[in-house]
């Protein structure tokens, strides 16, 4: 069986470098944009995240998820890194941007993203509550007290939804109850 | 299938915390002593599934191509140094680049030092005998480093065009300004004898209120800036004459029929009474020795 894409980065193949940018180059470049406030900021994340990538390589264990969901989980821990180091609030510009719902349209340059989609579907079936906290905090990137400011929650209840939200949709997700909600292709 | 997570609520609240906002070091802490009752935990469950969540929705932009030539650079130097490169050799892998030419650049000149000493001093730090592993580790981070100063100066360099464009307007646009104004005043150019201005003409634009002006002209030589550079001199009624107000100096390119120049005094004018041109030594010179004078204007009395 051909090695995955990081095992051959992590056994040092010199092509892999490419084709890893070839494949991951636009998902690490768009999640970096849409965490950071100017486009300087989101390129010098995107060589971070991508530093990270390269040491990082040699844990990917695909029992565990794909390559896509490994490089994505590697570039928000980076970008929520930044965040706290700078000491700023989340970017919120694209507060109102689209929710969990083009989860089915998401396309890694040309690779279904499974998990995102599986996810979403998850999330389709959280209490109302849960799916907005779980939205303000990981599509927009508010932390629990913006989402306490934003949805009138109190703090504590935030927290508990959000903990909630994300432990139901991680069940849904492995015991595969979402692939019966309606999965199409 | 994954294990079920452990009935520990404040694990599960700090797992979740984590994959949203990112954990304080106590609370880090606090997590890590708390997984080590789980031995077969997968702490990073939750982040998996944020991370899935986060890229559900995600409108996909191509990188652009200049950051992605960066960061496979950064690529070669990690695993090019990854092995047994001798970290002596790290310094020489980023090739030295001009520091910036804008008028502020002097100002960030004190941060890129001492942005330049600290990857100096993480080069001496990796001189240190060392583990293997920590080496590479280490040329890593000097890398990441050399790659961010390399950036910065990048980025001060735009941002010093940027801030130079907002605060200089275009020659033309400054020139039809100064002629709508009251009290500007055009002098003649006239040539001396120096051979880079041989059939030169043209006239000095000034407006002694708003302190700023503009020359203008036709013929003056080429000059190859990387040896000699014109320099703008403004005697000031009310200065020593042996100390003219440096007026900036600058380039005629090959070819130019006409050279629009703002005039970028360094000091308050206060009575201009004589404007010169000298051929200075590329980058201009503080006190002219006045050997070159190619042009002079004067106000008429």
């Amino acid at each position: 069986m051909a090695d995955s894409l990081l095992k051959r980065v992590a056994n040092g193949d010199g092509g892999a470098i490419k084709e890893v940018m070839d494949q991951f180059g636009g998902l690490v470049w768009s999640l970096a944009r849409r965490s950071c406030y100017n486009p300087a900021d989101a390129e010098d994340a995107t060589q971070e995240i991508f530093l990270d990538i390269w040491k990082s390589a040699s844990r990917y264990d695909e029992s565990k998820g794909s390559e896509t969901l490994f490089v994505a989980m590697i570039a928000r821990r980076r970008l929520i890194d930044r965040i706290r180091r700078q000491g700023r609030e989340p970017y919120m510009d694209d507060i109102d941007e689209p929710g969990f719902e083009l989860a089915s349209n998401t396309q890694n340059e040309g690779e279904t993203f499974t998990e995102a989609a599986l996810a979403a579907k998850a999330v389709a079936t959280l209490k109302p509550a849960q799916q907005r906290v779980l939205e303000l905090g990981l599509l927009q990137g508010l932390s629990h007290s913006e989402i306490a400011d934003v949805t009138g929650m109190p703090l504590g209840t935030v927290k508990t939804q959000m903990r909630r939200g994300l432990i139901r949709v991680r069940e849904l997700m492995q015991v595969g109850e979402v692939t019966d909600l309606g999965e199409s292709s | 299938m994954a294990a079920r997570l452990p009935e520990d609520g404040r694990l599960c609240d700090l797992l979740a915390t984590r994959a949203i906002e990112g954990l304080s070091p106590a609370e880090q802490d606090e997590l890590n002593d708390l997984t080590a009752n789980y031995p077969d935990l997968d702490p990073d469950e939750f982040d998996r599934v944020a991370a899935s969540l986060a890229v559900s929705g995600l409108r996909l932009e191509p990188m652009p191509a200049a950051l992605r030539a960066r960061i496979e650079a950064d690529a070669e130097a990690f695993f090019g140094r990854a092995g047994a490169a001798p970290p002596e050799a790290v310094v020489t892998r980023f090739p030295a680049r001009p520091r910036p030419a804008a008028a502020t650049t002097t100002a960030w000149g004190g941060w890129l030092a001492a942005a330049a000493a600290l990857v100096i001093a993480v080069t001496g730090w990796l001189q240190v005998e060392r583990l293997d592993s920590e080496r590479s580790e280490l040329a890593a981070r000097q890398a990441g480093l050399e790659s961010a100063v390399v950036r910065l100066e990048r980025t001060l360099a735009e941002k010093d065009a940027e801030l130079a464009a907002r605060r200089d307007p275009a020659p033309g646009q400054l020139l039809a300004a100064l002629e709508a104004r009251p009290g500007t005043r055009v002098m003649a150019w006239s040539a001396t004898d120096d051979p880079a201005a041989q059939g030169a003409g043209g006239a000095v634009i000034w407006n002694d209120a708003e302190q700023s002006g503009l020359m203008r002209f036709r013929g003056l030589a080429a000059n190859d800036p990387a040896t000699v550079q014109y320099q703008l001199w403004i005697f000031d009624a009310e200065r020593d004459d042996r100390f003219p107000v440096d007026g900036g100096v600058f380039d005629v390119l090959p070819g130019e029929v006409e050279t629009l120049v703002p005039i970028k005094a360094r000091l308050p004018v206060g009575e201009p009474v004589l404007f010169a041109i000298t051929v200075e030594a590329a980058g201009g010179v503080v006190v002219s020795s006045r050997e070159r004078i190619a042009l002079v204007a004067q106000p008429e009395a």
